[in-house]
């Protein structure tokens, strides 16, 4: 069951289109992202699930009252007056749900701001006020959470906290995390969307685009690498050579039959010294890069790091 | 916490009701002593060969200069206030705060509308107090009933002030563009006043009206304006709840 639908969802901001007809289909219980690069629309797509924006034409259709929807943005706000704790209570009082004290510490403490709890907002950090804006989401009960970046301002440690946390709402609230961090998303969505220029590009499981992906094989030699770069640039089966790390290649094949059958002779062409041979898996980084046009052009990263 | 208590807390802990309390008490002890000593002050100035005669002042005297300080200084320092609490979308990340867990615009708008006007009444009425206090031990007894009156005639026009500002908080995004509209509306209703016909009409008739119902001299239609300035301040908060709710973020 769909817990959001969207119909040929389209917004301008005059002349400037910022969703050009999405159809989003995020299923009940799902940990969904909505990745992108800056101005793709993400921010958009969540503001107006959230209530906050109007489409200009298309449709939206939420399985749950609006009241129910939660929206925590990239750098939330508060009143600076007044204490985190508060913040929990308003955010509780305003839906007319309001939670006692316990509970308002609970959440807190979920978030990592127990030792908080009676500052003011007015101090806090822009971490702080990510992790105050998920609590005060969350304090309501929603049964969508619409999470804009949700870890963009975190520290590695905090950043692994909230993403457990939002991880750990699978199955109870429908979550949709907007982020161009494919790092974050890998970690936490079973399903994803990808959106560039207003548009979603991709949509479906994790597993299913990266299986989409060409193969990749992971090659080590002992270095210098430069020599069989650049002969590996040049061979027409690889679309791409990288190398990851001193001796430690990844060449993305275009046609796997060659590639089983040309890379020993290049390798002994070379000179190379071999250490390991394998497949390499492929990155979502560069599948999303491919999606979103967003990458270098192929070829380019095989011949610059030839000459390193 | 609802939203009751939430404006409460805000009047407090942002000092708003510390402000209009200092501005209005400051006039209402002020003025009187102003007033009483004018004649003094007067006498004393350069004169450059004129002679200036002024006649004694009287209790009226003292409560019609309170009444035109706060007509200025106090319906400037309402418009400001309320511009800086009711403009609710001046920071888009505090508004969808507000607005995801406030769907009705009517949620959102009248605690603080209320809140707001109401601490502006509370410090009239310190303001009213003080200028009686004072101008009683200055000058006499000042009849109490028609001051409560000309009280109740003054906080209409700070309701009507700030029903203008919210009117355009849903309009603007900024509280220097609300207050700035919300005065400027202001001057042209007083520069209207100048025009016999509509003037007892406009809900600047209002702005010093205190001494009205003192002085038999003044009341006149005082009746018009106020039906015009409740009038308008009710369309305009029922204006400002419609229109914040059809504003995007």
């Amino acid at each position: 069951m769909s817990a959001v639908r969207t119909r040929d969802l389209a917004k301008a901001y005059g002349t400037t289109q910022a969703l050009a007809g999405i159809d989003l289909d995020i299923p009940a219980g799902a940990v969904y992202g909505l990745v992108g690069p800056n101005g793709s629309g993400k921010t958009t797509a969540l503001e107006i699930l959230a209530g906050l924006r109007r489409p200009t034409s298309g449709q939206v259709r939420l399985a749950m009252p609006e009241d129910r929807v939660a929206y925590a943005p990239d750098a939330p706000e508060f009143e600076p007056w007044l204490t985190a704790a508060e913040v929990i209570d308003v955010a509780a009082g305003l839906l007319e749900r309001p939670r006692d004290r316990g509970a308002v510490a609970n959440m807190l403490h979920r978030v990592g701001l127990a030792d908080a709890a009676r500052r003011r907002v007015g101090g806090f950090s822009r971490g702080m006020r990510s992790r105050l804006g998920l609590a005060a989401a969350l304090i309501g009960g929603p049964e969508l959470l619409l999470a804009d970046e949700p870890a963009a301002a975190l520290d590695p440690g905090g950043r692994l906290e909230v993403l457990e946390l939002l991880a750990g709402l699978a199955g109870s609230v429908t979550v949709v995390v907007s982020s161009h961090d494919l790092g974050d998303v890998e970690r936490i969505c079973g399903r994803i969307g990808v959106m560039a220029r207003g548009r979603l590009l991709y949509q479906g499981g994790v597993g299913e685009l990266l299986a989409q992906a060409s193969p990749a094989l992971r090659v080590v030699i002992r270095p210098p690498a430069g020599p069989l770069l650049a002969a590996l640039s040049a061979a027409p089966w690889v679309r791409d050579a990288t190398q990851v790390s001193p001796g430690e290649l990844r060449i993305d094949v275009a046609d796997q039959d060659e590639a089983e059958r040309r890379l020993p002779g290049i390798l002994a062409g070379c000179g190379a010294r071999l250490i390991e041979v394998g497949r390499a898996g492929p990155s979502l980084r560069d599948i999303f890069l491919d999606l979103t046009g967003t990458g270098p052009p192929r070829g380019s990263r095989a011949r610059a790091m030839a000459g390193g | 916490m609802g939203p009751w208590r939430l404006e409460l807390i805000r009047v407090w802990r942002t000092r708003r009701m510390i402000v209009l309390l200092a501005a209005f008490v400051i006039v209402g002890l002020g003025d009187p002593v102003l007033t009483y000593f004018l004649r003094d002050l007067v006498s004393k100035g350069p004169r450059g060969g004129v002679h200036v005669i002024l006649p004694k002042q009287t209790a009226l005297d003292g409560i019609t200069g309170v009444a035109g300080s706060l007509a200025e200084l106090g319906t400037l320092v309402v418009a400001i206030v309320a511009a800086a609490t009711l403009v609710f979308d001046a920071r888009p990340a505090l508004a969808a705060f507000y607005r995801t867990r406030l769907r009705r615009p009517v949620r959102l708008v009248l605690p603080r509308y209320l809140v707001l006007t109401a601490a502006a009444v509370v410090a009239l009425a310190a303001g009213t107090l003080a200028a009686w206090y004072e101008t009683t031990v200055l000058f006499g007894a000042v009849p109490a009933a028609s001051l409560a009156g000309g009280f109740a005639l003054e906080a209409l026009w700070f309701c009507f002030v700030t029903s203008l500002v919210v009117g355009f908080a849903s309009v603007v995004r900024s509280a220097g563009a609300a207050v700035g509209s919300a005065i400027a509306v202001l001057l042209v209703l007083a520069l209207l006043g100048s025009v016999s016909v509509i003037s007892s009409w406009l809900p600047t008739r209002l702005a010093a009206s205190l001494p009205d119902l003192i002085s038999p001299n003044t009341a006149g239609n005082i009746w018009h304006a106020v039906i015009v300035a409740a009038a308008a301040a009710a369309v305009l908060v029922i204006a400002a709840v419609w229109r914040l709710g059809r504003r995007e973020l």
